[in-house]
């Protein structure tokens, strides 16, 4: 399903926005084991679908998304809708809002279908940690889908949507891309307003599209970009056409492969259909260059210490007092810990607890302060690079999708899934992760990285691979 | 860096979250593995570094102070667990030891 398809066809009249949001919401219903979805919009989306239908009849053009089916990360809030965040803390809770991102969607015409399942509160690789079961991997159901974005990279990946937006704040667009054989794009920090997105890192969480190919993820963008009043964190900075270079050939581009990325960690047939990429980009005429972003092992520590500082703060707030589920008690100080204690799931509790001892008193300058020093480290290494490269490719997982329950037991585990993407998280830059291949049948995710600001590049290196791309097994 | 039991009750404390006694066994083994290995940082010496607190610097931007529309009381009274009148209600807030009954209140 893709947003020129559905837009032809409901422009000559081939297809009507009501017949295929039905249609859909059907397929929703009988591929319901995914537990992509944690609730359906199915009355404002058919009355949207009606409108739309009535606005392609009489030849108005209702935005370049009018009558696109799109699904919402349940991190995002849709007014009138629950956003549960996959937690029982937020039990009962309907948005009074539609967050900024939401509004901009709909004023191109998209029609919001529902809300994805994700890992509760953004916390997790692999859509396990959600208070409303795992969701699974459309390629294998045995499967893990990816997190924290799992219910969004598996409802596109089965035709159950025709893109979504998730978030990433260490990768959770971008692995669970991967994982579903979908593009997912992070795009730079500040780029798209965090205005109704609830927070988990303030100074790492972006929303971004999940989408069936490179065009629809760039078109998405595009609508969902700009600088909001109501997010005094999002940039000051235009907002181009992101697909206007997709089809134009590259320029000569130097592309650099760092060498922390390629280890032995690192899954031999993943680097296999990486090489076969670069080979084939290669033999076009384009520049690769070894180097070496000497402080990405040091990444992965960072992010769980200033992570979860932030999310300790931002986690507060969830106290039974104004809204969500209230535990049952006799006072105050009573109901704050039984409405957290009964609310929060494992993982949540535990990274709360990480950050809220990171930020102690006696611990704050030897873990939060040195880590964010560490940060600066880490965002000179990019900058070194990028000034000797126009853009950087990696691997985006170490793994191919692991099987359900396999890593949850262990938390150390869990966390490297994320050790390839969250450096780029890190330093604000924007990143993707494209679909290369399968190898037997899981796909597999290439990870592109751009300077700041500069996801036109990203899109159009993005678009040139696509295009190039053979999606039978790579081994 | 192993942490005691003593120190996951103290945080458990700051985030205003109860653990079972096997959550904190739980916890203490846990937190100590992902502490020591955030211990992996100490190979650094950042001591001329700046912290980077926000991954872009922007200009912080300001508006005129001009009072607008903000969430309508109706939408907070829906969302609340319990309202009184105009207001959210909550438990007790203060207890005073000595009251009659105060042992009624006892956590």
């Amino acid at each position: 399903m893709r947003v020129r398809d559905l837009r032809e066809g409901y422009c000559s009249g081939r297809l009507r926005p009501t017949e295929v949001c039905r249609a859909l919401f059907a397929e929703i219903a009988r591929q319901n084991t995914l537990n992509a979805y944690l609730c359906t919009c199915e009355d404002s989306a058919l009355a949207a679908a009606e409108e739309l239908e009535q606005q392609y009849r009489c030849g108005k053009d209702p935005g370049c998304l009018g009558g696109i089916p799109i699904a919402i990360k349940d991190n995002l809030n849709v007014k009138g809708y629950p956003t549960t965040c996959g937690s029982k803390i937020l039990a009962g809770y309907r948005s009074g809002y539609h967050a900024t991102l939401v509004s901009k969607l709909l004023a191109q015409g998209a029609i919001i279908v529902g809300k994805n399942n994700l890992d509760e509160f953004a916390m997790g690789s692999s859509n396990e940690t959600s208070a409303y079961g795992p969701v699974r991997n459309p390629f294998d159901e045995r499967r893990v889908a990816g997190g924290s974005s799992g219910g969004s990279a598996a409802a596109v990946a089965a035709n159950l949507c025709c893109a979504a937006i998730g978030s990433d704040t260490g990768g959770s667009i971008r692995q669970p891309a991967a994982f579903c054989g979908v593009v997912g794009v992070r795009p730079t920090y500040g780029r798209v307003s965090r205005f109704g997105l609830l927070a988990y890192a303030s100074s790492f969480d972006q929303a971004g599209p999940i989408a069936s190919c490179v065009e629809d993820a760039a078109t998405i963008l595009t609508v969902i970009s700009g600088q909001d009043h109501l997010d005094a964190t999002s940039a000051p900075v235009a907002v181009p056409d992101f697909t206007e270079n997709l089809n134009r050939e590259l320029p000569r581009l130097r592309i650099g492969l760092p060498t922390e990325y390629f280890t032995a960690g690192v899954d031999a047939s993943i680097k296999a259909g990486i090489e076969s990429v670069v080979d084939r980009l290669r033999s076009t005429g384009i520049e690769f260059h070894r180097l070496s972003l000497p402080h990405t092992d040091y990444a992965l520590p960072v992010y769980h210490i200033v992570a979860n500082a932030e999310a300790s703060a931002n986690l507060a707030r969830y106290d039974g007092v104004r809204y969500g589920f209230r535990a049952t008690t006799r006072h105050l100080a009573e109901m704050y810990k039984r409405t957290r204690t009964e609310g929060f799931g494992q993982e949540v509790k535990r990274r709360i607890m990480v950050g809220a001892f990171t930020l102690s008193s006696g611990y704050i300058d030897a873990y939060y302060t040195h880590a964010q020093k560490v940060r600066t480290l880490i965002k000179q290494d990019f900058e070194a690079a990028f000034s000797k490269v126009d853009a950087i490719l990696t691997p985006v997982t170490p793994t191919l999708p692991f099987f359900i329950g396999e890593k949850f037991d262990d938390p150390l585990v869990m966390y490297l899934s994320d050790i390839l993407t969250i450096p780029a998280s890190l330093a604000g830059l924007p990143a993707m992760s494209l679909p290369i291949g399968t190898v037997g049948s899981l796909p597999i995710g290439l990870q592109i990285i751009s300077r700041h600001f500069d996801e036109k590049l990203m899109f159009q290196l993005a678009a040139t691979i696509e295009r190039g791309i053979n999606h039978a097994s790579v081994i | 860096m192993a942490i005691t039991r003593e120190v996951v009750r103290h945080i458990a404390e700051l985030v205003r979250i109860e653990l079972t006694e096997s959550e904190e066994l739980l916890f203490t083994n846990q937190l100590s593995a992902i502490l020591d290995y955030m211990d992996k940082l100490k190979e650094l010496d950042t001591a001329t570094i700046t912290p980077t607190f926000h991954p872009l610097e922007f200009e912080l931007p300001l508006r005129t102070d001009e009072p607008g529309p903000t969430i309508p009381i109706a939408v907070v009274k829906a969302l609340a667990p319990a309202m009184q009148g105009e207001f959210i209600e909550v438990n007790h807030v203060l207890i005073e030891p000595n009251r009659p009954g105060a042992e009624n209140y006892a956590s």
